[in-house]
């Protein structure tokens, strides 16, 4: 993980570097200074990691993992949904989901009452008290 | 003295009490909000105070502004999601110790951190802002510059086992913070065809990606509560009490936040992690940081509630606004009609006395807020995952959308959330990344701006006694985990050669 | 009450909400708030000048009036929204007409055309001021004695602003060259100034107004044709001898292109009123604002007269880069 970060790193100081070429020399004169430092710094820290060896892995808890790609799905899915039908309707939808996935079943209902009376609180906070214009999504139904 | 006693019968008329709680209470529910944070709540509420006398108006706006930084700092604590950019260096300290089952105590701490740091900082604006403001009219262009890479050197050698990677943190702050118009030539750059990026990356997106969203998918993965329910030692007084244990990191951080404060510009989520960073410097047992230590969260509480006072030091006397809660608030006097600057003080001085003594009235609203309600938000850590979670996202992702009404926004906290995610899990600290961001506008356009104004010579950045002091110290930060290893090294050494 | 009951009135007002906002084809216009969309930080000027009319033209429109703040690129991002919205009247836009017109010119994201928007109505009228640190120069030719001995650090409100093309026009006039620093606005120049980092500022009237009465800084020139009422005692260019074309420093309100005839009136006739009750003008009167009331009509004329003589100097500030 820590070396698939740096690598990422790595490739994003790279991408700036080259961007900034595109730009006269006033325009990418701090740009370059602190991407070329940034790499310095990358490589340094690839060195050491080289150095120190591959260190014991952490054992990887499977259940973890499963339940952090559930929460990003959750996450991904959410977002999608609030350009659709809104704002409020991503709210919805996290409470909705988190509940049936994360929570226990049993618990259920009374979770959904929650989730979507805080919904609801929020639209009364946010929309009504607050005059915060609440993103109405593509689909108008909020 | 009678300017005094006639400000403070003034601020304890009926009207401008009710305004002081009124305004409280609103500034707490708006610090408690992530991304609604104190300057878009006095802007919300702006219209509804158009129609009151003058002082009954600032000292609600003012209230708010007050209360707001102390309410951040409760979810910062109990939820690990900031309130305010402000309260995002409490969270280090604060969530540990509400992990530990001592949530009421760092809410107590925070509370006397508000106190003291406030009135510390107001007492210093009432008496000092016209030689306060002098010195910080000696700060321009280039010692800004110098500043905030003092700062981003400060932040990110803290640890001493990662201070490369925090380095990296805070470079990649600062290349994220070149994206958008530059300030000097107003070239678009970095935007790669993507137009909302056209104002950079939104600090309060990136916030509330790299600290709520993290920590909601974090607590995702595990499905217990945050504290139980037996584990919840020490109440709030316990807290408020422990607080004056510790009278050097108060004084510090006191002086930190008000140096910060009075200077405009630099604000208080940079005075919250100097702060907590010189607490971890300066501490016998700098490891335990991080896992609930009490000073971490006293520094940062108090030199955010110093700092305050001072970014009104320079509205007030200068009119020139220390932050961009200032900035609304000096409209906002215009709008009233009060000059800011040293004409306040002559032609509506009694606005502004009563304003001051509305200001330190706060202080005691807060001490019993605080230690009255503050069981009961504790309360709050026992609620289950799956109802904080989604309340988090949720909040959270309002915040995110209110600041420009705009969805792409909430993607982008999104996006900042994994980035926030496997930083935590691979030993890259994300605050150096966040103050980059914050402070990268700052570093660079001083930087362009000294150059212009010397015209390409780099004499600028050490002609002046401040820019000379100030390198040094970068020098010092930057070499003191090694320094100081070396120094140890040779202390061992000489004990060791006593018989 | 059953459990089901409950929550069945749970959801009922969830469905009502959204019905109370249908937009019919109903009565007369407007129906819901109007926003105002403003391209700078709250606090800003154009800021303050919208704020301190808003609650007025809510009581002539009948509706509130919502002051919304989308800072970004210098109001690019503001322009660009309002240009491409629904001509519905209900989202409009408050800015300062050469700044629209100069970041039509330079800036690559403007997408906004200045001669499509709907011109509603003028408020106020700005000049422009050079000031600068009473302990540096005491009179306008002093500094301008010493601008042509050397370089002078003259701050501007950003790049490509009003305020640099006003500052280039001060340099051809008197004839000489000056390093002009760009800031993010008015404020942050005049800071740098008190703090005697630069030579002067050109900035706005009403900024500058209250430091100058306090003698924080000093006033050295308006650039106008003739002495203003705001600062009686300041010279302008023609009392100095010099001959320079007058650019106009307008704020007004612009709506999306088309907004269709009966809105636009009832909206200019809200403005005209509230620019003209006596809260308002008192207000301005005790800020030192300048009232300039324009109509529809009359604005869009100024807007022509403005747009060749604003292209005039933004091209003189281009080749001179």
């Amino acid at each position: 993980m820590a070396f698939l970060l740096q690598l990422i790193v790595f490739t994003f100081f790279t991408l700036f570097l080259w961007k900034s070429f595109d730009y006269p020399f006033e325009v990418r004169l701090y740009p370059q200074v602190i991407t070329l430092t940034g790499l310095t710094l990358v490589g340094l820290s690839l060195f050491q990691h080289l150095k120190q060896g591959k260190g014991t892995a952490p054992t990887e808890d499977v259940l973890r993992r499963a339940r952090f790609y559930r929460i990003s799905l959750i996450l991904i899915a959410g977002i999608i949904l609030g350009f659709l039908i809104g704002f409020l309707g991503s709210v919805l939808f996290y409470y909705i989901a988190y509940a049936y996935f994360q929570g226990e079943r049993k618990k259920l209902p009374r979770n959904l009452l929650i989730g979507t009376s805080l919904t609801f609180f929020f639209y009364l906070l946010f929309g009504y008290f607050m005059g915060v214009p609440l993103f109405r999504g593509m689909i108008k139904i909020f | 003295m009678e300017v005094f006693t006639h400000a403070l019968i003034q601020a304890l008329t009926w009207q401008n009490l009710l305004a002081l709680i009124a305004g409280g209470i609103y500034g707490i529910v708006v610090g408690v909000l992530p991304g609604i944070g104190s300057a878009v709540g006095m802007a919300l509420a702006l219209p509804l105070t158009l129609r009151w006398p003058p002082d009954t108006a600032l000292i609600f706006l003012c209230a708010s502004y007050k209360l707001s930084g102390y309410g951040g700092s409760i979810t910062a604590i109990l939820l690990k999601t900031p309130g305010e950019t402000a309260n995002a260096a409490t969270v280090l300290d604060g969530f540990p110790l509400c992990e530990k089952g001592e949530g009421g105590i760092a809410l107590g701490a925070s509370c006397a951190a508000a106190v003291v740091g406030g009135l510390i900082g107001t007492l210093c604006l009432i008496f000092f802002s016209p030689p306060l403001a002098r010195f910080a009219l000696r700060f321009d262009a280039a010692e800004y510059c110098l500043l905030a890479i003092l700062a981003l050197t400060i932040i990110s050698t803290v640890i001493e086992e990662a201070v490369i990677k925090g380095l990296i943190s805070a470079v990649i702050g600062l290349t994220l913070a070149t994206i958008g118009f530059d300030n000097i030539s107003g070239i678009l750059r970095f935007t790669f065809g993507i137009d909302i990026l056209a104002d950079g990356i939104p600090i309060i997106q990136a916030l509330v990606g790299l600290f709520a969203i993290t920590q909601a998918i974090e607590l995702a993965e595990s499905t217990e509560t945050i504290s139980k329910l037996g584990d919840l030692k020490g109440s709030v007084w316990d807290g408020f009490k422990k607080y004056f244990h510790y009278p050097w990191n108060i004084i510090r951080s006191s002086l930190i936040g008000l140096f910060i404060g009075i200077l405009p510009a630099v604000g208080q989520t940079t005075s919250g992690f100097l702060a907590y960073m010189e607490a971890v410097r300066e501490a016998k047992h700098p490891e335990t940081f991080g896992k609930g230590n009490i000073e971490g969260v006293i520094a940062p509480e108090t030199a955010n509630n110093a700092c305050m006072p001072g970014d009104l030091v320079c509205t007030l006397s200068l009119g020139v606004p220390g932050s961009v809660g200032a900035a609304v608030f000096l409209g906002i006097m215009i709008i009233f009609v009060i000059p800011p600057g040293p004409l306040a003080f002559t032609e509506k001085a009694d606005v502004i006395y009563t304003l001051f003594m509305s200001l330190l009235l706060a202080h005691l609203l807060i001490l019993a807020i605080g230690l009255t309600s503050f069981k009961y938000f504790a309360l709050i850590s026992l609620v289950p995952n799956t109802i904080i979670v989604p309340t988090i996202i949720g909040i959270s992702l309002i915040g995110s959308y209110a600041v420009r009404n705009s969805m792409a926004d909430v993607a982008l906290s999104i996006v900042f959330g994994f980035l926030g995610y496997m930083m935590n899990k691979t030993n890259f600290s994300p605050i150096p990344l966040l103050i980059g961001l914050v402070l990268g506008d700052m570093v660079e356009k001083n930087f362009h701006r000294a150059l212009l104004m010397s015209e390409g010579s780099l004499s600028i950045f050490y002609e002046s006694l401040i820019s000379k002091i100030l390198i040094a110290l970068i020098f010092l930060s930057l070499f003191y985990p090694y320094i100081s290893k070396l120094w140890k090294r040779i202390r061992q050494k000489r004990k060791e050669a006593l018989p | 009450m059953s459990f089901k009951k409950r929550l069945i009135l749970l959801f009922v007002p969830l469905l009502v909400f959204p019905l109370g906002n249908a937009e019919g084809k109903r009565e007369t216009f407007p129906i819901k708030p109007v926003t105002i969309l403003c391209g700078y930080s709250a606090g800003g000027s154009t800021d303050i000048q919208i704020r301190t009319v808003a609650p007025y033209l809510q009581k002539y429109l009948g509706q509130p009036v919502i002051v919304e703040n989308l800072p970004g690129a210098a109001g690019t991002l503001a322009f660009n929204k309002v240009f491409s919205s629904e001509p519905d009247g209900y989202l409009i836009l408050v800015a300062n007409l050469q700044a629209m017109i100069l970041g039509e010119y330079f800036r690559e994201t403007a997408r906004y055309r200045t001669k499509e928007m709907t011109f509603i109505y003028n408020l106020v009228k700005e000049s422009n001021i050079l000031v600068t640190h009473p302990e540096l120069y005491g009179s306008f030719r002093e500094f301008a004695e010493a601008a042509k001995i050397k370089k002078l650090k003259v701050g501007v409100a950003g790049k490509w602003d009003p305020t640099h093309v006003f500052t280039a026009l001060l340099e051809q006039t008197i004839k000489v060259k000056f390093n002009v620093i760009p800031y993010e606005g008015g404020g942050p120049a005049v800071t740098s100034l008190m703090g005697k980092h630069i030579d002067a500022v050109m900035t706005i009237g009403s900024t500058a107004y209250d430091k100058v009465r306090a003698g924080q800084i000093r006033a050295l020139l308006v650039m106008e044709k003739a002495r203003t009422a705001q600062y009686p005692d300041v010279p302008v260019l023609a009392d100095l001898g010099y001959e320079a074309p007058t650019i106009l420093y307008n704020y007004g309100v612009y709506g999306p292109p088309k907004i269709p005839q009966d809105r636009l009136k009832i909206l200019e006739a809200a403005f005209a009123k509230a620019v003209r009750d006596p809260g308002y003008i008192e207000k301005t009167k005790k800020m030192n604002i300048e009232v300039y009331p324009l109509s529809a009509q009359q604005f869009r004329k100024i807007y022509e007269e403005q747009y060749p003589i604003t292209l005039k100097f933004a091209e003189i500030l281009k080749r001179g880069e």
